[in-house]
């Protein structure tokens, strides 16, 4: 399996990291660290500098909250892009965002990848990826409506429901032009579940990889993180670096994260345990 | 008159064999140091030959760690002998075969290619702690190799020698029996992880 996100292409053993640079005053974890530009603009800055392979960037919180229009949302972050990519040339750049004409707008600036973490609200955004070339993230929301909260929401196989509808938006993105190469899935932990179907997707994460497509995973600082530990937002590093570490074993490709050094040490520990990646140093014993 | 035999004298560590090798490399100086006389040493040569001690304690089957190194440093020319001596062969039976080693090597244009290195008990943090023993017997094996007067290289004691982890005794002092002085063209040391490495390219007549 390879897959390619801008110029770069990668294989199975691959063991990425994106990160999270938000446009937002509000989301849940920064709580608007990175609204102004300035600070947006380091932040990517400092997110390279640790290891991260790729940002994403987002200009509508996942949360519920005030309606952002097409229009606010593109002021949030299509100038920004374009700042990134002049000042980063080779930096894969991802945008969160469900709808196509700010996908067009930000892949006409230099946007490598469109990370739509609505599930396919929005049923032209594989168009624009295909007539930029650019990859996409398919993800599975379980039909929850954009920026909504899962209630009493229910599955007879909440993994077989995940698997299916994934290759199924997979496909369908393929099939409008998408290059098969990059197009990634997303089950999107939270989103559409409650904290036992997101312990069960990652617990059976393997049937993610297993589909051949390459798998994004969006653990961090989530409530079903949380909730396994009962720790609040800003207490919940520890149990996301754990799930990180086990989905990483279980062979997941990209992890969209708010913490890069701790996350690559974790991914890097893995893909040398794990035989893909020899140790940095090897001295020990061998003097 | 009889054409000079090259030698090349390289450290025994494992850290210059690939399957254990991480991303960053230790010991670029020495391994490019390490390459370079061994590639110096058999540029002319008709035959190769490997002389390095068997390893100190054994639990795998492995060929001895000092003809791995060899063989990574000499990439495609593989050897055509390698004399692994005991680790605590006795100075005479090194002396015996350095014998027959000069003998086959001036009849055959043979390039030589000693794998060793020195205590590895230099400082607290060496594989077997601090010795301060070492010191003297480092700079014995070292000062004969530099100065040619391989003669010394006979006088090392091979039980302290083993007490201080020197792996290279057996097969310095094969060296010695195969010939008492050398034209030493480069010498270099260090001891980064608290042993003794030395690279070491040695001009010996091929008359005794």
């Amino acid at each position: 399996m390879r897959f390619r996100l801008g110029r770069c292409e990668f294989n199975e053993r691959a063991r990425l990291v994106m990160a999270i640079v938000n446009r937002t005053p509000d989301s849940f974890y920064d709580r608007g660290l990175t609204w102004r530009e300035d600070a947006a603009l380091e932040r990517v800055r400092q997110v390279v500098s640790e290891g991260a392979d790729l940002v994403d960037i987002g200009g509508i919180k996942a949360a519920p909250g005030a309606e952002i229009d097409a229009a606010e949302e593109m002021r949030r972050v299509v100038g920004f892009v374009e700042q990134v990519r002049t000042e980063h040339p080779d930096l894969i750049i991802s945008v969160d965002t469900w709808r196509s004409e700010v996908a067009r707008a930000v892949c006409a600036v230099g946007a490598d990848l469109i990370n739509d973490a609505w599930g396919g609200v929005d049923p032209e955004l594989p168009s624009v990826a295909a007539e930029f070339g650019a990859a996409l993230v398919c993800t599975h929301t379980g039909g929850q409506i954009v920026r909504t909260r899962p209630h009493r929401v229910e599955y007879d196989d909440v993994v077989a429901d995940v698997v299916a509808d994934l290759v199924r938006q997979a496909e369908r993105a393929v099939a409008m032009g998408v290059e098969r190469e990059r197009v990634l899935i997303d089950p999107a932990h939270d989103f559409g579940k409650n904290s036992q179907h997101s312990l069960e997707v990652t617990r059976r994460l393997d049937e993610l990889v297993a589909t051949g497509w390459p798998v994004l995973v969006s653990l961090s600082n989530k409530d079903f993180v949380g909730e396994a530990l009962d720790r609040p937002v800003g207490e919940r590093l520890i149990g996301t670096l754990a799930t990180t570490a086990l989905s990483a074993w279980a062979g997941a490709h990209v992890y969209r994260v708010h913490e890069v050094t701790q996350t690559r040490d974790v991914l890097d520990m893995v893909s040398v345990i794990s035989g893909d990646l020899p140790p940095r140093r090897a001295v020990r014993g061998l003097a | 008159m009889s054409a000079a035999l090259r030698v090349a004298l390289v450290p025994s560590t494992l850290l210059l064999v690939p399957e254990y090798a991480g991303r960053v490399d230790p010991i670029p100086d020495l391994r490019a140091r390490a390459h370079a006389a061994v590639a110096w040493s058999v540029e002319s040569a008709a035959r190769v030959v490997v002389v390095t001690a068997t390893d100190r304690d054994p639990r795998h089957s492995k060929a001895p760690a000092g003809e791995r190194v060899a063989r990574a440093l000499l990439g495609d020319r593989a050897p055509d002998e390698v004399v692994a001596v005991e680790w605590a062969a006795s100075p005479q039976r090194c002396r015996d075969l350095g014998a027959r080693l000069h003998a086959e090597a001036v009849a055959r244009h043979t390039a030589v290619v000693v794998v060793g290195d020195g205590c590895a008990r230099r400082t607290e943090k060496a594989p077997g702690h601090l010795d301060e023993r070492c010191f003297s017997y480092d700079e014995a094996w070292l000062r004969a190799v530099a100065s040619g007067a391989l003669d010394g290289l006979r006088t090392l004691e091979p039980g302290l020698g083993a007490d201080l982890l020197c792996h290279g005794r057996a097969p310095f002092q094969v060296l010695a029996g195969a010939a008492e002085t050398a034209v030493c063209e480069e010498v270099w040391s260090s001891d980064p992880f608290g042993v003794l490495y030395a690279v070491a390219r040695l001009r010996v007549d091929g008359e005794r």
